[in-house]
């Protein structure tokens, strides 16, 4: 793994002792190669799940770490690029005036960051617009630069905190298909989102956080076996005596329920003999989502 | 953190609040010249004078103003973030923030004694530059250095901008009569006398590292005043930051 959350419990004090618990007894890692998405609707702890594993906020319970460290040891963050939610740049600086900072900071240096800045300009389509100051560059352009700015040093660990979060769909896209080409080129991928398609289309993995508890952490293909409903559809002339069968259109029916009982009624069905013309899911991870959250 | 004390540096040249402070100075000071320059003028002493009392506050403020401007605008806008995502830490992050907005301070304090000095020059129109009047900007900056660091420890202990800024005025204004305090315990007795002596040690007195009489009028700071001016601006910046890296530590952000 080469970040770890366990057992983590974060309780905000607000105004005369009042608490509120973020996250509670929340785990989960972030393997090496993985596209993990960690989703939930707003306020269900994403996010701080997230600024604890970085530092950013101290666990009230339970504990953290980055390649094996603390976040505290600033020499972790040679190896992760981070992008905030709601983004925000100085506004007074133009991008290579940013990425030159990020790129400092990071150790490159002369020609070698010069061209590793030129190209990811390029990259999020940024190299017109360098004479401007962040002032004048819209949302999508702000995000496509501070995305640009975690990725300067060619990090192991990427984490995006709602990266698609307020962009058009040009933008979304944009950022979807610059999160595949890093995963390809084997970098480990952790990004939140509440919207649930960039998740099926984009990760591998899931953490499912709901009202700060966590509700699943596993592959992709698990959460849909686990809570996804699958069908299948077959042809039978006349009403099949099959339980739960329900008439789709002439001559063919469907049998729906999870991913075992879907695969237990295949067999007996092709036991009996019947033409089978489709087995898969039937829902979407939204769907499934709003199954498992009970909602 | 020499990074971020360049990038502090250029976002703060080019911010409004900077901009508006140092246009604000370069007008008053050509004001200034202009007013002793007409036959109905003032002496070139009270030029000076004027001038170097413009420079003095228009830096103090803008320290005060922008300094916690700077630093909440971060926080609150979460621009922070990104800085403490790198390989820097929490108390490198606020030495390079002080080093950068330094940087730009200097700047400033240089240009305003610039038009002081070169209008000085013109004004009475001797036949070398005065240069020894440059002993003012290590007076007006050390001043500066102290209410930034009160400026930035204030930013960590207040959740408001406007709280911050207005406590570090309320300083710069106790501290420039520091001395007057003592005056004042001398009078009292008991209790009072060791409260009024106890807030005379606890704020900076500003009178020990200002060197306007000796810049002006005796043709340079002595060695001995410069060494306990520098001393007390180290030790006073000092603990001003490392109380503020140690309270910025522990926060969650």
């Amino acid at each position: 793994m080469l970040a770890k959350i366990e057992q983590l419990t974060k309780e905000y004090t607000v105004g005369f002792g009042k608490k509120v618990t973020a996250v509670r007894d929340v785990s989960y890692g972030i393997p090496a190669g993985s596209l993990t998405g960690i989703v939930g609707p707003n306020g269900s702890g994403k996010s701080t799940s997230l600024k604890a594993l970085l530092g950013l906020i101290k666990p009230t319970s339970g504990s953290v770490s980055l390649f094996g460290a603390r976040p505290q040891q600033a020499s972790v963050f040679q190896r992760i690029g981070y992008l905030p939610e709601n983004v925000a740049l100085s506004d007074t600086l133009k991008s290579r005036e940013i990425l030159g900072y990020y790129a400092q900071m990071h150790g490159m240096r002369g020609g070698a960051a010069r061209a590793r800045i030129d190209q990811l300009l390029e990259q999020v389509g940024l190299a017109e617009h360098t004479r401007k100051t962040v002032r004048q560059y819209s949302k999508g352009m702000m995000q496509r630069l501070a995305l640009a700015a975690a990725l300067v040093h060619d990090p192991e660990l990427v984490i995006l905190d709602e990266p698609m979060s307020g962009l058009d769909p040009i933008g979304r896209r944009f950022v979807s298909d610059l999160l595949a080409e890093q995963h390809r080129a084997g970098k480990t991928i952790c990004f939140s989102s509440h919207i649930l398609h960039d998740i099926e289309v984009l990760c591998d993995r899931l953490v499912v956080i709901y009202k700060g508890k966590l509700v699943f952490e596993g592959a992709k293909e698990d959460f849909a076996h686990r809570s996804m409903q699958f069908r299948v559809v077959f042809a039978a002339t006349t009403p099949p005596d099959v339980n739960g069968a329900s008439a789709l259109g002439p001559n063919t029916w469907e049998l729906a329920g999870t991913y075992d009982e879907c695969l237990t009624e295949l067999a007996h069905l092709r036991a009996a003999g019947y033409q089978i013309i489709e087995f898969g899911r039937k829902g979407t991870l939204e769907s499934s989502f709003f199954e498992l959250v009970g909602s | 953190m020499w990074p971020l004390a360049k990038y502090t540096f250029l976002e703060s040249i080019r911010d409004r609040i900077y901009l508006g402070f140092f246009t604000g100075l370069v007008v008053l000071n050509l004001l200034f010249l202009a007013v002793g320059s007409s036959p109905w003028g003032l002496t070139n002493h009270i030029v000076e004078r004027l001038g170097w009392l413009a420079v003095d506050v228009m830096l103090s403020l803008l320290t005060a103003i922008y300094a916690v401007n700077n630093l909440n605008r971060e926080r609150e806008r979460k621009i922070l973030y990104g800085h403490l995502t790198l390989p820097l830490g929490r108390s490198r992050y606020l030495l390079g923030k002080a080093l950068g907005i330094t940087m730009s301070l200097t700047l400033l304090a240089f240009v305003g004694a610039t038009v002081i000095i070169v209008g000085d020059w013109y004004l009475t129109a001797v036949e070398s530059v005065p240069f020894h009047m440059y002993w003012m900007v290590p007076s007006v900056m050390l001043k500066c250095m102290i209410l930034l660091g009160y400026a930035i420890l204030l930013t960590q202990l207040s959740s408001s901008a406007l709280t911050a800024t207005l406590f570090t005025l309320g300083l710069y204004l106790i501290s420039n009569g520091a001395e007057e305090l003592l005056g004042l315990a001398a009078n009292l007795s008991g209790l009072s006398r060791t409260l009024v002596e106890g807030v005379y040690y606890l704020i900076p007195n500003l009178q020990l590292v200002d060197f306007e009489q000796a810049s002006l009028y005796a043709g340079g700071v002595t060695p001995e005043r410069l060494g306990l001016g520098l001393g007390y601006a180290a030790a006073y910046v000092t603990a001003t930051l490392v109380l503020a890296c140690l309270v910025f530590g522990r926060k969650d952000l």
